[in-house]
C-alpha cells in the first residue's frame, strides 16, 4: 500500500519536472503587471472594458526626448533613433511625426461647411454676424495676410482658417520644425520621439530586449553627440524597474532564508541528512507549486513567485517536526518517528490547506494564483515528508541535544509551572497594554501611492518630460459612453461645455476630447445652419473688397467622421481616446492639471453617460475593499477550521487550540502600528498566514505529551525561527507593501510561537478520550 | 539701427482674381527687437500687432484674431523679415534669403529670394524687393501665386518720444 503511494508520488513529481522542462523550453512568460492582480470591476463591465482598453493602449506608448545643446545634433540623433526603432521591429509605428496644419487642413477642407470654431459659433448664436464680416475684412487687408482669391471663393468669410487655428494642441509646448516636434529649454533643444510598442510592456523578455536596444542605440548616438541627453517615460520602464526589483528581492530573500534555514538545521542536528531531506521536500514543493500554477493559469505572476519562494519558511515546519524525533530515544525506526508526528502533521496541514483554500474564494485573480501555488506546493512538500522520508531516512544518526531540550522545556514551564504564574500574567498584561496603546495609533492606509514605491529617477524623468512637452499622463479622465458613436459625440460636446466652464473656474487646466477634432453630426448640421446667417452680408462684402467672379463654396454635405482624418500631428492622440468595443461605443476625455477632483466630478455628474475616473483613487478604493475582504477571509478560515478541531478535540478544547493564533492575529496590528506601519491589505494577507502557522504550532502542542513535549517545543521553536528568518527578511524590502507584510509576519509569528503551549498538551486530550 | 521708427504707409494688395487692388492707408510704429504696430485707418480702422510671440488683429477695437507663433513657426520668421525690411538692416536676412543689392548709398535697391530650406516656405513668398533712400520707401512682396503687395512708406521719422502706454500694451498683449 505504502509502496503504491510512493510510486504514484514519484510518478507525479517526474511528470511535474517534465512539464516544467517543456514550458521552460517554450519560454515562460512572467507577468509583472500589478493591475493583473487586481479584481475586475463586477458592477460595470462596460466601464471596466473601456478602461482596460485605454490602460492597454497607454501602456504601449513610450516617449523619449532627445536633447542636445546644438539643435542640428539633437535632430540628427532623433532621426537616427527613430529609424533604428522602426527597423528593430520593437515598435509598430512612430507617433512623433509633426504634421503641419497644411496637411490636416487639406483633410478637413472638404467638410468645412460644417466646421466652426467655438468662438465663431458663439458669435453667430449671439447674432453678431457683423463682427465676423469685419474680421474677414481685417484679415484681407492686413499685412502678411492669409487670404487669397482661391480661399475667398470657397470660404468667403475665412471661417475655415479660424477653425483650424482653434483646434487644441495636446502637446502644447512642442513646436513643429519640419517634420519633427521640438522644444528649447535652458540651452538644450529637445526633439520628441514617441512610438507604440510591438510587444507586451509587462512581459519581462520584451522589456529586456527593448531596454537593451535603447542602451545600445544611446551609445551609438552619444558617439556623434557627446553632450546628448536622453529622457524617457512609459509604462514599460516602470514595469521593468518594478519587476527587476521584485526578482532581485525574491532571489535575495530566497537565498538568505534557504541559507539560514539550512544553517540552523545543521547546527541543531549536526548531520547532513536533515538538510538534504528538507531541501528535497521544499524543492519538490516549489517545483510542484510552480508546475501546477503554470498548468492552471498559463503564466505566473512575479508576486505569486515572491510569495511562493517564501514558502520555504512554512514547509520546514513539517520537516522539523519529523527530524526532532531524533531526540526521542524511543523512536528507533523512521516509521516509528513518522507515526509519532503523523497526527500533528496531518491536522496541521489540513488546517493550513483550509486556510489557503479561503484565499481561493477571493474574487482577486492575484490571490487565487498565490493560493494555488501555496496549496499545491505545501501539499507536495508534505506528501514528500509522509511518503518518502521513512524510506529515505533509514537509520538514526546519533544526536545529543540535552541542552537544547532543556531550553525547549522552559517554553512549556512558562505556561504550566505554578511558580512562573507571575511571568505569565505579566506577559499577558504587557501584551494587552501594548496592544491598547498600539490600537490608538492604528491607522488604515489603502492609498495606492503609498503602497507602491516607484524608482525616483524614472519619476523625475517623467515629470521633466511632462513639463517640457505639456503632455499630461492620463491618470484622470472622463469616460463617455452611449448607444451609438454619434450619441457619444453629442454627450461629449455637452461634457466639454462643462469642462470649458470648469477651466474658467480653475478646476482643470487642459482637456482633450475627440469631439474637439470631430464634431458630432448634429453639431456640424447646426454649424451649417448658422453660417447661412452670413449670406445676407455676402454681396456687399464681396463688392467692398472688389472680388470678381461668383463665390463657389460647394462644401461636402456629408458629416465628417474620424475616419476622414489622418492620425498625424495633434490628431495622433485620437485613436487612443476611442475605447469602443463592438456594440459598445465609448470615448475618453483626457484631463490635465485637475486641481479639485470632487468639484469637477460634481460638475460632470448630471450629464448621463459621463463618469469621472481617477485611476489612483480607484485602486485605493479597491485596496480598501480587498483589505476588508481579507479580514472576512480570515474569519472564514477560523470558522472552517473549527469543525476539524471539534472532531478531534471536542468543542472546548477545539476552541482553545485556536486561541494562540487568534491572540496573535488580534495583537499584531496594534503592535506593528507602534512600529509606525499602517494597516493595509498586505498586512491583512500576512495575518491570514499568521493564523495558519499559529494554528499549526498549537496543534503540534496538542498532539504531544509527557517526555515528548520538549521535543515538540524545540521543533516549534526551530520552525518559528526559520519562518521569521524568511518572512522577516521581507521587512527589509524597499516596496512598502512587502515591507508591511514582512513586519506583520515577524510580530505575528513571534506571538503565535510564544502563546502556543498555552493551548495545552495532548495529555488532556487523551484524558478526554479515556 | 536700434531706434524706433514711425511713419505712414499706403498699401496696395493685388490679389489674383480681384478687379482692383485693395488699398489701405495708415500709420506704423516699428520697435526693433520688440514688434511692429500696423494701424490701418482707411478704408476702416484695424490694427495688426506683430511680435515674435505671434500676430494680433483688432477690428473696431475688439480682438478679431490672435495667432501665437507656436501654431505657425513660419510666423516668427515673418516677423524677423518684416522688422529687418523696415529697419533696413539686412544682415539677419541673409540666413533665410539670398540678397542682391544694387544702387548707391542714398538710392538703393535690395532683392530678397528665399533660400531652399529656409523654413519661410517658397509657397508663401516668391521674392521681396525693397527700395529706399534714407529709410525704406517702397516694398514689393510677390507671393508667387499671383498675389502682389506693394507698400509705400511716407514721412518716416526716427521716433523722439517714448512709447505711448496703449502702444506698449499692444506690444505686450501676446506675451504668455
Amino acid at each position: 500500500m505504502m509502496r503504491v503511494a510512493q510510486g504514484l508520488w514519484l510518478a507525479a513529481v517526474v511528470l511535474a519536472c517534465v512539464y516544467l522542462a517543456f514550458r521552460f523550453d517554450q519560454g515562460i512568460s512572467f507577468q509583472s503587471n500589478i493591475l493583473a492582480l487586481l479584481p475586475r470591476s463586477q458592477w460595470d463591465l462596460g466601464a471596466q472594458r473601456a478602461q482596460d482598453k485605454f490602460a492597454d493602449a497607454l501602456s504601449h506608448r513610450v516617449v523619449f526626448l532627445v536633447g542636445d545643446p546644438a539643435a542640428e545634433k539633437a535632430e540628427q540623433a532623433a532621426r537616427k533613433f527613430s529609424r533604428d526603432l522602426v527597423q528593430s521591429g520593437l515598435v509598430t509605428k512612430l507617433t512623433s511625426k509633426a504634421s503641419g496644419l497644411e496637411k490636416i487642413g487639406a483633410a478637413y477642407f472638404p467638410y468645412r461647411g460644417g466646421l466652426l470654431s467655438v468662438a465663431d459659433r458663439d458669435t453667430l448664436l449671439a447674432g453678431n454676424e457683423q463682427r465676423l464680416v469685419d474680421r474677414a475684412l481685417a484679415m484681407i487687408y492686413a499685412p502678411g495676410g492669409i487670404a487669397d482669391a482661391r480661399l475667398i471663393a470657397r470660404d468667403p468669410f475665412l471661417l475655415f482658417p479660424q477653425y483650424l487655428m482653434s483646434l487644441p494642441v495636446p502637446q502644447s509646448r512642442l513646436a513643429p520644425d519640419g517634420d519633427l516636434l521640438t522644444v528649447r529649454d535652458r540651452g538644450l533643444t529637445y526633439v520628441l520621439v514617441s512610438a507604440e510598442l510591438a510587444g507586451d510592456p509587462y512581459a519581462l523578455a520584451f522589456q529586456d530586449r527593448f531596454n537593451a536596444f535603447v542602451a545600445q542605440d544611446t551609445v551609438a548616438m552619444t558617439k556623434d553627440a557627446p553632450n546628448l541627453k536622453l529622457l524617457r517615460t512609459g509604462a514599460l520602464f516602470y514595469a521593468a524597474g518594478g519587476a527587476h526589483e521584485a526578482m532581485d528581492e525574491s532571489s535575495f530573500i530566497g537565498f538568505t532564508s534557504l541559507a539560514a534555514t539550512l544553517g540552523l538545521i545543521f547546527l541543531v542536528f549536526r548531520s547532513q541528512r536533515p538538510i538534504l531531506l528538507s531541501f528535497l521536500a521544499i524543492g519538490i514543493g516549489i517545483l510542484t507549486g510552480f508546475a501546477g500554477t503554470l498548468a492552471l493559469f498559463g503564466e505566473i505572476h512575479v508576486i505569486a513567485l515572491l510569495f511562493g519562494v517564501s514558502l520555504i519558511g512554512i514547509a520546514t515546519d513539517y520537516c522539523l517536526q519529523y527530524f526532532c524525533e531524533y531526540f526521542d530515544p524511543e523512536a528507533r525506526t523512521s516509521n516509528e518517528r513518522l507515526a509519532r508526528v503523523f497526527p500533528g502533521i496531518a491536522v496541521g496541514i489540513l488546517s493550513t490547506l483550509i486556510g489557503y483554500f479561503a484565499l481561493l474564494l477571493a474574487p482577486i485573480p492575484g490571490l487565487r494564483e498565490v493560493a494555488v501555488f501555496s496549496l499545491i506546493g505545501l501539499a507536495g512538500s508534505v506528501l514528500t515528508v509522509l511518503l518518502w522520508f521513512p524510506t529515505l531516512d533509514v537509520s538514526r544518526p546519533p544526536v545529543a541535544a540535552a541542552r537544547a531540550l532543556r531550553l525547549a522545556a522552559l517554553h512549556w514551564s512558562l505556561w504550566e509551572s505554578p511558580s512562573l504564574r507571575w511571568l505569565r500574567v505579566g506577559l499577558v498584561v504587557a501584551a494587552i497594554v501594548l496592544g491598547a496603546l498600539g490600537f490608538m495609533r492604528l491607522t488604515i492606509d489603502d492609498d495606492v501611492r503609498h503602497l507602491q514605491s516607484l524608482p525616483q529617477p524614472l519619476v523625475a524623468e517623467e515629470h521633466a518630460i511632462e513639463k517640457l512637452t505639456g503632455y499630461a499622463a492620463g491618470a484622470q479622465f472622463l469616460l463617455v459612453r452611449g448607444s451609438t458613436n454619434e450619441a457619444v459625440l453629442e454627450t461629449e460636446e455637452r461634457a466639454t461645455d462643462r469642462l470649458a466652464a470648469a477651466h474658467r473656474d480653475g478646476l482643470v487646466q487642459t482637456f482633450t476630447a475627440i469631439s474637439q477634432f470631430v464634431p458630432s453630426a448634429a453639431r456640424q448640421e447646426s454649424n451649417r445652419t448658422l453660417v447661412r446667417r452670413l449670406y445676407p452680408y455676402q454681396a456687399n462684402y464681396l463688392a467692398q473688397i472688389g472680388y470678381q467672379g461668383a463665390p463657389d463654396p460647394n462644401p461636402s454635405m456629408r458629416a465628417m467622421t474620424a475616419a476622414d482624418l489622418p492620425p498625424n500631428g495633434p490628431l495622433a492622440v485620437l485613436p487612443l481616446l476611442d475605447v469602443s468595443s463592438d456594440r459598445h461605443p465609448a470615448h475618453i476625455i483626457l484631463l490635465g492639471g485637475v486641481t479639485n477632483r470632487e468639484a469637477l466630478a460634481a460638475r460632470t455628474a448630471d450629464t448621463s453617460g459621463v463618469r469621472l475616473i481617477s485611476l489612483a483613487d480607484q485602486w485605493t478604493a479597491l485596496f480598501g475593499e480587498y483589505r476588508r475582504y481579507a479580514i472576512l477571509l480570515l474569519a472564514l478560515s477560523v470558522l472552517l477550521m473549527y469543525p476539524l478541531f471539534v472532531s478531534r478535540y471536542g468543542f472546548l478544547r477545539g476552541a482553545k487550540v485556536l486561541m494562540p493564533s487568534l491572540a496573535a492575529v488580534a495583537l499584531t496590528p496594534p503592535l506593528v502600528a507602534l512600529m509606525g506601519i499602517d494597516f493595509t491589505f498586505f498586512s491583512a494577507m500576512a495575518l491570514v498566514l499568521v493564523l495558519s502557522v499559529g494554528v499549526d504550532y498549537a496543534v503540534f502542542c496538542n498532539e504531544t505529551m509527557g517526555a515528548r513535549k520538549p521535543i515538540t517545543s524545540l521543533a516549534i521553536a526551530l520552525a518559528a525561527v526559520c519562518t521569521i528568518l524568511s518572512f522577516g527578511m521581507l521587512a527589509f524590502s524597499g516596496v512598502f507593501a512587502v515591507h508591511a507584510f514582512g513586519a506583520t509576519m515577524f510580530v505575528g509569528i513571534l506571538l503565535a510561537f510564544l502563546f502556543a503551549p498555552a493551548s495545552g498538551d495532548g495529555r488532556k486530550r487523551e484524558g478526554l478520550r479515556a | 539701427m536700434g531706434q524706433m521708427l514711425r511713419g505712414h504707409f499706403v498699401q496696395e494688395r493685388q490679389l489674383a482674381g480681384f478687379a482692383r487692388p485693395l488699398v489701405s492707408e495708415g500709420s506704423f510704429l516699428l520697435v526693433p527687437g520688440t514688434g511692429l504696430i500696423w494701424r490701418g485707418e482707411k478704408p476702416f480702422a484695424n490694427t495688426t500687432v506683430i511680435t515674435d510671440a505671434g500676430i494680433l488683429q483688432l477690428a473696431n477695437g475688439t480682438e478679431a484674431m490672435r495667432l501665437p507663433s507656436s501654431r505657425l513657426p513660419g510666423l516668427s520668421r515673418l516677423y524677423e523679415v518684416l522688422g529687418s525690411a523696415l529697419s533696413g538692416d539686412v544682415a539677419p536676412l541673409r540666413q533665410a534669403f539670398s540678397v542682391s543689392s544694387s544702387g548707391q548709398a542714398d538710392e538703393w535697391k535690395i532683392e530678397l529670394t528665399p533660400l531652399k530650406n529656409s523654413g519661410v516656405g517658397s509657397a508663401q513668398l516668391k521674392s521681396m524687393t525693397l527700395e529706399g533712400s534714407r529709410f525704406v520707401d517702397d516694398v514689393v512682396i510677390d507671393q508667387g501665386n499671383g498675389d502682389v503687395d506693394r507698400i509705400r512708406f511716407l514721412d518716416e521719422t526716427v521716433a523722439q518720444t517714448a512709447l505711448a502706454p496703449d502702444e506698449k500694451k499692444l506690444l505686450e498683449t501676446m506675451r504668455p
